[in-house]
Formats: structure tokens, C-alpha cells, sequence
């Protein structure tokens, strides 16, 4: 193998690792998440109608226009 | 609100949680979920509506929310304050968090409360 070669077949898988990298974002390693989202300040939140967590009603966040602010907190258990 | 788990047992493990004794699997149910969701609500004793996302993670991608994240939504319906993504982006966004509310509080726009 030339050293041509071998330098285009490590630039080819250099250019793969990145390319997976970029896709999941910078830095970030298999099962991390995060996105980054087009959300900004002062756009409209996206509405939503959940189940509180013993299923007996509903929340919409659309509800609370106009009434007041309302804190969203997002979590998870670990 | 609950989203997918951050670090459940069958998927990304952390020493933090294992020194802890925390083990999680993650839900593959809406039924798991609600119930990992009131355990860890009561756990918490969290007096807010605690809410649950649906299986296909709607809201969660909508606000980019994973693993955790705060953000304010104002009575216009519009995002006020925007938390950093978490772990490192949590902390600084609950002080954000505050000094929102209380400047609103301190203003004339502020709600008024029902008798």
C-alpha cells in the first residue's frame, strides 16, 4: 500500500468519525440525547396536553395564556 | 415534567447514580412511565402538576428539553426565559428562573391573585 493510499483511507475514516460526531453533536458519545433545538426566547411555546402522573387530568399549557407565567422544569428520574 | 430517562440502568449508566443505589430502567411503556414518574415525584414531594411526555418524546424534542432543562413561558404564551441544556446548563437557569419571576412580581404586569 502506498502512503497515497494509506493517507486517503485515514483521511476517508477521519472524515466518517467526524461526520458521526457532527451528526450527534460535538463531543457528545453514544446514548447522550441532547439536541439542540430551533426553540428561542421569545418564540411561542409549543403547546401541549399531558397526563399528570396518576392519570387523573390533563394539563394544556395553552390554558394558562393570558392568566399568567409558567415554569417548565423537564427531568427525568437519574 | 418527566421525559425520557437520562441515565437508566439498561442504557447509559453513570458512577454517580450506581454509587447512589439509583436504578432506573428505562420505561418502554406509557404505564412504566407514569409510574417512574410518580416515584420520582414523590419522592421529590413536588407540589406542581407533575406531568409525563408521551412515548414518542413530542415535547421533550419540541423544547430540546433531555436530560433536563427550565424554561419560563410568559402569559403571552411566548418562551421568557430559556434554561441552558443540563446537567451544566441546569443550575444557572433556576437563578435565571428566579430573577425573572421576581422582577416580574416586583412589576404592574405582574398577575393578580384571586382573593
Amino acid at each position: 500500500m502506498t502512503f497515497h493510499t494509506t493517507l486517503k483511507i485515514a483521511t476517508a475514516i477521519l472524515l466518517t468519525t467526524s461526520l458521526a460526531f457532527a451528526q450527534r453533536g460535538e463531543g457528545q458519545r453514544a446514548g447522550d440525547l441532547r439536541t439542540t433545538g430551533k426553540l428561542r426566547v421569545g418564540d411561542p411555546a409549543p403547546d401541549f396536553k399531558l397526563k399528570t402522573k396518576d392519570g387523573s387530568r390533563e394539563v394544556q399549557l395553552s390554558s394558562f395564556k393570558g392568566k399568567g407565567p409558567v415554569v417548565l422544569v423537564f427531568g427525568s428520574y437519574t | 415534567m418527566y421525559i425520557k430517562e437520562a441515565h437508566p440502568s439498561d442504557g447509559w449508566v453513570v458512577p454517580q447514580n450506581e454509587r447512589q443505589g439509583i436504578a432506573i430502567k428505562d420505561p418502554r411503556n406509557y404505564d412504566e412511565r407514569m409510574k417512574v414518574a410518580e416515584k420520582i415525584c414523590t419522592l421529590l414531594k413536588i407540589k406542581i402538576p407533575c406531568l409525563v411526555d408521551k412515548m414518542d418524546d413530542a415535547i421533550n424534542k419540541a423544547y430540546a428539553a433531555w436530560p433536563d432543562r427550565i424554561y419560563v413561558v410568559g402569559t403571552d404564551g411566548k418562551i421568557a426565559v430559556m434554561g441552558g441544556q443540563g446537567p451544566r446548563g441546569f443550575a444557572p437557569s433556576v437563578a435565571d428562573t428566579r430573577a425573572w419571576l421576581e422582577k416580574l412580581a416586583a412589576s404592574d404586569s405582574a398577575p393578580k391573585r384571586s382573593p
